[in-house]
């Protein structure tokens, strides 16, 4: 019997900004991979990609903010409202909510973006001033390893948020965190994938590719633990069968056939794809099959809870 | 436990499903209709029962649930009503994950909103194991049972108890309710009643179910998050009443998932450094041949 009520999230938005912060985060750790154990050719894309985090985080932002019931009153996630006396200090920090530590990593790594943006701009010669101090910062081996825990914590904080709660699926777990990241850094090298293979980077593509296999590897056996885990519970039925929002379809056909499978079977096989009339090749078809697939895991995962909650305790 | 914390003490073998503590919440905190038209051309009926709400939410902060228990050739029957509110646990679920500090813990242990401050993020409603806090699509907050703060700080009961035709619900101090719900078991009990319990704190009670589908099953009082300000004395299971047998505090997951999405990033960080590492040492082999 279910004991939770639905929330009443807007779940195409949460979906949606689940999808595009995951994506941001997994797009910048690629960017950090590159820029720590790349090479010149591996930086060119880097540098390319780095147009992206930064405006989708703007939009995840923009979706998280519009989601809430007062949206006006968001800063009251970072400043202690006066009303909230209880409430010790300046900042809004309750240590046992997910949420609020989601909310300064999402600041810290919104405002992380800004450098791989600028040195996109930097790269193709559009930035007017500053490009010696953007190029020393973005190529920081250091500085852009701590940025990428900033953004792999972004990737995990929504997985965390699902967990600590009493929802049916999400609550029944301790690997939404993990499950996330992993997606998120999918996406990441989903993108790299198709960045490479427009730009005709062909050392990069070689390193994308073990990268799509080793992630969708680790993705592969998170997905395994999870369904062994939910099942071991009895609790695994809205995923292995829920036809609501078609969370079973989407999470057998989405999540694990397009993000898991596909890459590992194509890549690994050394299939040749190619869409002729587009000039798109294989790391480009496998890379937006990915990206599909790691938006139907968000949508499976976010609605899986709700599936199981069929009604109101 | 907050000292001198106030709350409710609910007797549901006193409870006649008379609804008075529902319309009294209703009426005190001035909460509309949940859909006025429904009301009006009569779709509302739950068919479940006498039960006019089916559940609690943001504008039915208060709930009288009836279950019906039959047993197979329908020659026996019993009928357990329970008028179901926030429990104001001690550890509470809701207001640990608030992360705006909307949530809070009064004066008097309870558990209330600052309506100013809630951002409408619907985090609590995911995080409460009872499902008593609600979103309120019309002001765009979440709302529940505030255990009538303003008539406490004025010093009145509840509006619901003061109501209430039979005594099923008192109000008072959390320890004098303690203390009068352990002498009613052991009352119900020497009446042969065995299956009365306490849903909240452990008293020390233990008895066998003597009526309905679980007949014969031991029960005994439950401390449940760190204690329940608001209890209950039952005659079945918890979840023939709709209440869960073991809420947990969400937060139970909050380090182990932290750690595992730490571990799967560190491994993915390797997996990701190993990619370009063994391109570099492909090439390398390649310039070397």
């Amino acid at each position: 019997m279910p004991f939770v009520i639905e929330p009443h999230w807007a779940n195409w938005m949460l979906t949606l900004e689940m999808f595009v912060a995951g994506l941001a985060a997994g797009v910048f750790f690629f960017i950090a991979l590159a820029n720590i154990g790349g090479n010149a050719e591996d930086r060119e894309v880097a540098a390319r990609l780095g147009f992206l985090p930064g405006p989708l985080m703007v939009v995840a932002a923009i979706l998280l903010t519009v989601d809430l019931g007062q949206p006006f009153r968001f800063m009251n996630l970072i400043f202690t409202s006066p009303a909230a006396a209880e409430r010790p200090g300046p900042l809004m920090l309750n240590p046992s909510s997910p949420m609020n530590w989601g909310t300064y990593i999402i600041f810290i790594f919104g405002a992380l973006t800004v450098i791989p943006f600028l040195d996109a701009l930097r790269h193709t010669g559009r930035l007017p001033f500053g490009a010696v101090a953007v190029e020393a910062l973005a190529h920081n081996r250091v500085g852009m390893a701590v940025a990428s825990a900033f953004a792999l914590a972004t990737g995990a904080y929504s997985g965390v948020l699902v967990n600590v709660s009493n929802q049916n699926v999400w609550a029944d777990t301790y690997l939404m965190g993990g499950l996330y990241v992993a997606f998120s850094a999918l996406g990441g090298f989903a993108a790299a994938g198709i960045a490479a293979d427009r730009m005709r980077a062909r050392q990069t593509a070689g390193a994308v590719r073990s990268g799509l296999l080793g992630t969708a590897a680790i993705a592969g056996v998170l997905v395994a633990l999870l369904v062994g885990n939910l099942v071991a519970l009895g609790t695994a039925g809205p995923l292995i069968a829920a036809m609501t929002a078609l969370v079973a379809p989407t999470f057998w056909v989405g999540a694990v056939g397009l993000a898991i499978l596909f890459p590992i079977v194509v890549i690994g096989s050394g299939a040749r794809l190619r869409v002729a009339q587009l000039q798109v090749s294989q790391l480009a078809v496998v890379g937006a099959v990915v990206l599909l697939g790691v938006l139907a895991f968000r949508w499976s995962l976010l609605h899986s809870a709700l599936a199981a909650l069929g009604g109101h305790g | 436990m907050t000292a001198n914390a106030k709350g409710m003490f609910v007797d549901t073998t006193l409870c006649t499903g008379c609804k008075a503590c529902q319309v009294a919440c209703k009426q005190w905190n001035e909460l509309p209709m949940d859909d006025e038209a429904a009301v009006r051309e009569h779709r509302a009926f739950t068919a479940n029962s006498y039960d006019n709400t089916g559940h609690l939410s943001a504008t039915n902060w208060r709930h009288v649930k009836f279950v019906e228990q039959f047993s197979e050739d329908r020659s026996d029957a019993r009928w357990l009503m329970m008028s179901d509110s926030c429990k104001h646990c001690e550890q509470a679920g809701c207001l640990e994950v608030c992360p705006t500090g909307a949530l809070y813990r009064t004066q008097f242990g309870s558990v209330d909103i600052h309506q100013d401050v809630c951002i409408g993020c619907r985090y609590c409603v995911g995080a409460c194991p009872f499902g008593v806090i609600d979103y309120n699509k019309r002001t765009g907050r979440v709302n529940k049972c505030i255990l009538c703060q303003d008539r406490l700080e004025e010093g009145m009961g509840t509006a619901c108890s003061k109501s209430c035709p039979t005594s099923s619900l008192t109000y008072g101090r959390v320890d004098d309710l303690k203390t009068m719900a352990a002498a009613r078991v052991r009352e119900l009990h020497a009446q042969g009643k065995t299956d009365a319990y306490i849903y909240g704190w452990d008293l020390g009670n233990r008895g066998a179910i003597t009526q309905g589908p679980n007949k014969g099953q031991a029960v005994a009082d439950m401390e449940v998050v760190g204690g329940l300000n608001v209890f209950y004395l039952l005659l079945d299971k918890p979840d023939v009443y709709g209440l869960p047998a073991a809420p947990q505090l969400p937060q139970r997951n909050m380090a182990p998932s932290a750690g595992v999405a730490l571990i799967s990033a560190a491994v993915l960080g390797v997996t990701g450094l190993a990619a370009f590492r063994r391109r570099r040492m492909e090439q390398a082999a390649a310039q070397a041949s």
